[in-house]
């Protein structure tokens, strides 16, 4: 009985797991998280703060929105071409610009 | 043209030879020691500043996504059955073991998305706490040399203010107390000359003779 709810508990959170990386963007969402400014602006010494945070700001908007990947290229785009060169650090965001 | 040359040498070697600070260098160059740790502590806040707003938008992301999305996974997966053992335990009629197991069974949902929002939280706050440390390292690595550079610098500054002290005090026992201000002031007029004789010369060899006369003073 126990070890039913274990099982169905770690089941559950192992779902949650592929919930927070397979999700819409999600996977973009955290390894954008993951990537600090100042890690950026070894590639891109030009980068801001500001930069960093509109990409994030569209990610988030655009995995809460489940937007279409042309839409988020658009936004992403918008943001002017430091932010593109941010994107472009983060291979399921490049994705959109190859 | 090796003539001009000699005299421009020597007249360089006048004025180094003579080398003299004001006492005020030295007390500068050891104020510019304390500015560049002050300068070094704001850089370092700096650098922690833009890490800890890369923290705090993680902290953000684990409350807003992370920690919802375990706990409804958690609800959904087991959220019946606990709900069925704590109606039962808190019934008038409910055993030690029903109370123990609806305990042991949230306490093992309290723990197991406890470690998973902690371990996601790790995962993505280890890289930027590591970029952090690097550039802090960086940082006082440059300070260091900075430091270092400065203090050969003061020192040999008070160096030379002491050497010039003690040839003063020489000078003044042997009734020169004017000879370094005679010695600087013959250097300057020597300058002057050669760039007035340049300046005046109407070609090459004009120019080499005028030096030639004025290195012939030094005889």
């Amino acid at each position: 009985m126990a070890d039913d709810f274990d099982d169905d508990l770690e089941k559950a959170l192992k779902a949650a797991d592929e919930a927070l990386d397979k999700g819409p963007y999600k996977k973009a969402l955290r390894d954008l998280l993951a990537l600090s400014v100042d890690q950026i602006k070894e590639t891109i010494p030009s980068v801001s703060y500001a930069d960093y945070s509109k990409l994030i700001t569209v990610v988030e908007q655009a995995s809460a929105a489940n937007v279409a990947q042309a839409a988020l290229k658009e936004k992403i785009t918008a943001l002017g071409s430091t932010v593109v060169r941010i994107a472009k650090m983060i291979p399921s965001l490049a994705a959109l610009f190859a | 043209m090796r003539s001009a040359c000699l005299a421009f040498t020597a007249a360089c070697l006048l004025v180094s030879g003579c080398a003299q600070v004001p006492k005020e260098s030295v007390e500068l160059s050891t104020k510019l020691g304390s500015d560049l740790q002050v300068l070094q502590r704001s850089h370092r806040k700096a650098v922690d500043l833009l890490h800890d707003r890369d923290l705090e938008r993680i902290d953000r992301y684990i409350d807003q996504t992370v920690i919802p999305t375990y706990v409804k996974a958690a609800i959904d997966g087991v959220g019946p059955r606990l709900a069925a053992n704590l109606d039962k335990a808190l019934k008038s009629g409910a055993t030690q073991a029903d109370k123990d197991l609806v305990f042991d069974e949230m306490r093992k949902v309290v723990l197991a998305v406890s470690n998973r929002v902690e371990r996601e939280r790790k995962s993505l706050k280890d890289p930027v706490e590591e970029a952090r440390k690097a550039r802090l390292q960086e940082l006082d690595m440059a300070y260091a040399q900075l430091q270092q550079a400065n203090s050969v610098l003061t020192a040999h500054l008070a160096s030379i203010l002491k050497v010039n002290t003690v040839q003063d005090d020489l000078l003044k026992k042997a009734g020169l107390e004017d000879f370094r201000k005679k010695v600087s002031d013959a250097a300057l007029d020597t300058d002057k000359s050669v760039d007035s004789a340049l300046a005046k010369s109407s070609n090459v060899e004009d120019a080499i003779q005028k030096l030639k006369d004025i290195y012939s003073k030094f005889k």
